[in-house]
């Protein structure tokens, strides 16, 4: 029977073997287990879930105007509609995190103009003021506190910086025995923190004033180490300044508001001074130890000291040909 | 000398002289009374952290002002009042003054005899009271040649000479003329030491 069976099917056409084929095809083919689902599944989820966390960044462009931050390109390359646009868009970010009507502007260069400092440091007494008014002109973050002017306490009968303190805190100043000798950015003529930066985020403006683009700066903190002067200082956090402290009218190279992890640095309050005003430091100094000017106009105060005072600069050895000059008289 | 300057006069002048001073008096108490509420210590709010004003502000030299808001100069009352001769006496508007400047200089060493409003050169001609300079560079000759380019006290407003808002303070806009050296200051606070941090020096 079985035989007749076999030879009716075989009769219908189909050969055993090909029957024995569809049989083991089915066996393969089947129903997804619970194991291999699981492993495609955790599969999927992983890639999912790794790429939207790669793709984080992005989530936190709420406008294309941040997107327009991304893509911004270097300071040298922007042409004066586009410097317009990142202007408005400055604008915008500090209204949206302070609250802060800010005028934002871009400063250029005046030509035939080198700024340099002069400091007498037989009248600093030591007294601070500079660095608060300094704080207060170019937004620094008040917490943790930035301060770009270092006022070293010297003992008398030196200038080896080595032996100085700037964490002083008299009663009074000037204390007996001692002279006073503010350090901020000397704005070289050769400096090394440009030629440290990587990027090209820092350079020496046509003016002489040594200016960083914070869109641009990566945060590596080689300048601040290249500095001798130790004059650069970095945001470590994101700046915190009381609303009412902020100083509107800001500068796209100068005192705009930082953010956490770029460098920043003295600019010869760069928004004042390229608009013909005093750095805010010349201003608040009560004892009249500062003098700022064109190095290039002979008649300038600058130039008037250099020819008729005696004058030096911070490490000359290094090579760097500071424009800032300290000078005494007594 | 006030005594001896008041029996010289006649009793005339005397009589006028008091009642001056009486209604004088009289409109200064009117003029306190109805001015104390303005004057109250305004401290700037807002990011004004650092005062801007010289250490000792002396701007206008010849404008005196009590709490009242009555200005007068000094040829107003020193028309009438001889000068005390002796360095020591000092009457109504000056009972305050301490005079510390140099070695053997009294009042009018400075002030001109008989015009109280200007100074006094060398050889007793007048200086303009808005010109304090001159005045000082009698003796501090050095510090006024630095201070003609710029290289001693204050400039504020424009860096270029020729820009606007440029000033040079005069001597009497930081000096107290008659105490000229500066007080000791407080200092402002300095470098803050981050938490987590080493202090310089101490480990």
């Amino acid at each position: 029977m079985s035989d007749k069976n076999t030879e009716n099917t075989a009769g219908a056409g189909v050969p055993p073997p090909e029957k024995d084929a569809v049989a083991g095809k089915r066996e393969t083919f089947k129903p997804l287990s619970r194991r291999s689902f699981m492993k495609a599944s955790a599969l999927g989820a992983l890639l999912i879930g790794g790429t939207s966390t790669a793709m984080l960044p992005l989530r936190k462009f709420k406008s294309d105007t941040s997107l327009e931050d991304f893509f911004q390109q270097h300071y040298d390359l922007l042409t004066p509609e586009r410097m317009e646009r990142i202007l408005t868009r400055i604008e915008k970010e500090v209204k949206e995190r302070y609250g802060v009507d800010a005028d934002v502007q871009d400063p250029k260069p005046i030509p035939d103009v080198q700024f340099a400092y002069a400091l007498n440091i037989s009248r600093c007494v030591g007294c601070r003021r500079c660095v608060h008014a300094c704080v207060e002109e170019n937004n620094q973050s008040r917490d943790p506190e930035i301060q770009y002017i270092r006022v070293l306490e010297m003992p008398e009968g030196t200038l080896d910086v080595e032996k100085s303190n700037h964490y002083y805190e008299p009663d009074k100043v000037p204390v007996k025995g001692k002279y006073y000798l503010p350090v901020q950015c000397q704005q070289c003529e050769n400096p090394a923190c440009v030629k440290a930066c990587p990027v090209g985020a820092t350079w020496k403006d046509k003016d002489g004033i040594v200016v960083i683009d914070y869109d641009w700066c990566i945060g590596c903190r080689y300048c601040e180490a290249a500095c001798p002067y130790w004059a650069r200082r970095f945001n470590f956090s994101e700046p915190k300044i009381p609303k009412e402290q902020i100083n509107p009218e800001m500068a796209y190279l100068g005192n705009r508001i930082r953010k956490k992890g770029v460098m920043e640095k003295c600019t010869f309050c760069l928004g004042r001074t390229r608009k013909g005003l005093m750095p805010k430091c010349a201003e608040a100094c009560p004892v009249g130890a500062r003098q700022f000017g064109n190095l290039l106009d002979p008649d300038s105060v600058i130039r008037r000291i250099l020819r008729e005072k005696r004058v030096y600069v911070l490490k000359e050895d290094v090579g760097t040909q500071p424009k800032f000059y300290y000078w005494f008289d007594k | 000398m006030r005594q001896s300057f008041l029996s010289k006069t006649s009793t005339k002048t005397v009589y006028a002289f008091k009642l001056w001073c009486s209604t004088s008096c009289l409109a200064c108490l009117f003029a306190f009374a109805s001015f104390a509420s303005d004057h109250k210590e305004t401290t700037l709010p807002g990011r004004n952290m650092v005062n801007y004003t010289p250490v000792q502000g002396y701007l206008q030299p010849l404008k005196l002002r009590r709490e009242t808001l009555f200005e007068y100069t000094c040829n107003e009352c020193h028309r009438v009042f001889d000068t005390a001769g002796d360095k020591k006496t000092r009457i109504a508007e000056h009972v305050d003054l301490k005079l510390n400047h140099g070695k053997d200089v009294g009042c009018l060493s400075c002030h001109h005899k008989t015009n109280r409003n200007a100074y006094v050169t060398n050889d007793g001609r007048e200086i303009p009271s808005n010109r304090p300079e001159e005045l000082c560079s009698r003796c501090h000759s050095m510090t006024y040649r630095d201070w003609t380019i710029g290289a001693h006290g204050r400039t504020t407003g424009a860096w270029n000479r020729a820009g606007k808002g440029w000033h040079a303070l005069v001597c009497t806009e930081c000096h107290n003329p008659h105490s000229p050296q500066f007080p000791y200051l407080a200092p402002m606070s300095g470098p803050v030491i981050p938490k987590r941090t080493f202090k310089m020096g101490v480990h």
